[in-house]
């Protein structure tokens, strides 16, 4: 009970010496939004490309060309091939017969005469035709696949168009690499920060602090107040922060929507949602307080009495 | 128990470039005695004060408070044993941006303790020492004995088994020395062991209880 009413008014005291110099701290607030709002695009970035990775790639199609006559045999035997390798890139698979094939062939107009000629000499050389839709768009495990299928022996020939989709995917791997390196970065900076605004803190307190120690005061109790003033304030920037970057959202898709009707695409970002937030506010959180310990430890271990 | 709260023996400290401020130093004070500590200005009495208090750990020597070897423990451990202990400091360490009462809560809530408690033994340690019309003032408001009297406040408002003061007199005239005088007697009937700096000796002499005299860091003078 003791420790709970100590946490309560920490905070209370906290919260009355930011509104006490609002200008001062302020100041400081600004500043962490800044950087957390960075963040916060910074995960929105990201957030969204993996959902476009997820939803709007087509991933690569594997053609599979089977032999002359191999027959309704034949066919069952790749199909079943194909169901024993039974690859988690493998989406679904769909048989066209020759007779399909030409069929389609015919419905289009440019080659409808040709269509018939081939039907007309009653040699159909349209191969039976297995496409396997993928769910990955990782070129190395679709060679892999490829490989095998081709040394299935009513294979004839294995087509893939990989470089279309391993260009999205570098590209994608490429970007989230950099927004992790960038994440690092401002949670870096954000460290920093936070570190010489306790630093400052502490110094400006630092009479109180000496006279703490002299009489007895813990490391605990001398770290308590400036976590609670480093958790406060990084609160308190965390929601301007994410309320800034989503109000940015909706503003760009918006215009997002406005560009729609002209291109009728239907792209829109999506912003941070409860979990990221709180995500968001528990590093941070876990940052600041590290600071503090950080900034106490360094300020004691050059200035203050043992 | 033993019956010494305060045993020095062979104790040394050299600050850094060499500067021996204690040598070879040996004395012990009882439980429940009043002893001064006298001597010349950089005789090495702050210095005493503070081995005892923790402050500050001896270069060489033993030094036990209240059965507590302070050599052997480590500075988190130091920081509780200054909760037992009431030090009065020769520069005062007033907070100036606050009031009286908030001066002397400060030992309190160091100690974590709660609001309603908290209130009334700082009241009670306020007008201890004479200070109950100053409560609410800030401490450029007070005069010079005032001051030393806020010290004593916050130093005794946790009750402290030890009380050390580091010429609480200086500074003061006759009249406001024996006075600041008087409340340590008060205390020292209520069974507080108490030491008592001072580089004047005159005013001590009237009072029949011990003086340690120390001179260049050692026994004498
Ligand atoms: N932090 C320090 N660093 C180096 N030397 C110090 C330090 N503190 C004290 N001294 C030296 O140690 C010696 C004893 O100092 P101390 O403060 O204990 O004397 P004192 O008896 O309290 O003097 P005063 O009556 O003037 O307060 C002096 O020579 C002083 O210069
Ligand atoms: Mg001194």
């Amino acid at each position: 009970m003791k420790t709970i009413s100590m946490h309560i008014r920490g905070f209370v005291l906290a919260l009355v010496k930011i509104f006490k110099s609002p200008i001062e701290h302020l100041l400081n607030i600004l500043t962490l939004t800044v950087i957390i709002a960075t963040l916060g695009s910074v995960l929105v970035i990201s957030k969204n490309i993996s959902i476009i990775q997820k939803n709007n790639v087509n991933f690569p199609q594997i053609v599979i060309y089977l032999k002359d006559n191999v027959g309704q045999n034949g066919i069952s035997t790749v199909e079943a091939a194909i169901n024993k390798f039974n690859s988690k890139i493998i989406k679904n698979y769909q048989f066209i017969s020759k007779e399909q094939g030409l069929s389609e062939l015919q419905k289009d107009e440019s080659l409808k005469q040709i269509a018939s000629d081939v039907i007309s000499s009653n040699n159909n050389p349209i191969p039976d035709v297995l496409i396997i839709n993928t769910s990955t768009a990782d070129n190395h495990r679709l060679q892999m696949l490829a490989g095998k299928i081709s040394k299935l022996e009513m294979v004839s020939d294995v087509q893939m168009d990989t470089n279309y989709a391993s260009k999205i995917e570098n590209l994608v791997k490429f970007i989230s690499k950099i927004s992790n390196l960038l994440q690092i970065a401002f949670e870096i900076i954000l460290v920093i920060v936070i570190y010489n605004l306790i630093r400052l803190q502490m110094l400006l307190r630092k009479d109180e602090i000496i006279v703490s120690r002299l009489i007895g005061a813990s490391d605990s109790f001398i770290m308590r107040p400036l976590a609670y003033y480093a958790v406060l304030q990084i609160l308190i920037a965390t929601a301007f922060a994410i309320y800034g970057v989503n109000l940015f959202v909706i503003y760009l898709n918006n215009m997002f929507a406005n560009l729609a009707s002209l291109f009728g695409s239907n792209f829109r970002l999506y912003p941070l949602d409860y979990m990221q937030m709180l995500q968001i506010s528990g590093i941070l959180i876990i940052f600041g307080v590290f600071a503090v310990f950080l900034a106490v430890r360094w300020v004691f271990r050059g200035n203050y009495v043992a | 128990m033993s019956n010494q709260m305060v045993v020095f023996e062979q104790v040394y400290k050299k600050y850094p470039g060499n500067i021996t401020a204690v040598e070879n130093l040996s004395f012990n004070i009882e439980r429940g005695e009043l002893v001064f500590l006298a001597g010349h200005s950089g005789a090495g009495k702050s210095t005493i004060l503070k081995l005892i208090a923790g402050i500050l750990t001896a270069t060489d020597g033993l030094v036990m408070v209240n059965g507590i070897d302070l050599s052997k423990t480590k500075q988190n451990h130091r920081t509780f044993i200054r909760q037992h202990i009431g030090f009065i400091f020769q520069d005062h360490k007033i907070l100036f941006d606050r009031s009286v009462f908030d001066n002397v809560r400060l030992a309190l809530d160091v100690l974590g303790y709660g609001e309603k408690e908290l209130k009334n033994r700082v009241t009670k340690a306020i007008a201890s020492v004479g200070l109950e019309h100053k409560i609410h003032a800030m401490p450029e408001q007070l005069s010079g004995g005032e001051q030393q009297r806020l010290c004593i406040a916050r130093a005794v408002v946790h009750r402290p088994k030890i009380l050390i003061a580091d010429e609480p007199t200086a500074n003061l005239d006759r009249g406001n020395a024996l006075r600041i005088l008087e409340l340590f007697k008060m205390f020292h009937k209520a069974g507080v062991t108490i030491i008592i700096s001072a580089h004047d000796e005159n005013i001590l002499s009237d009072y029949g209880k011990r003086i340690i005299r120390i001179n260049q860091g050692q026994l004498g003078g």
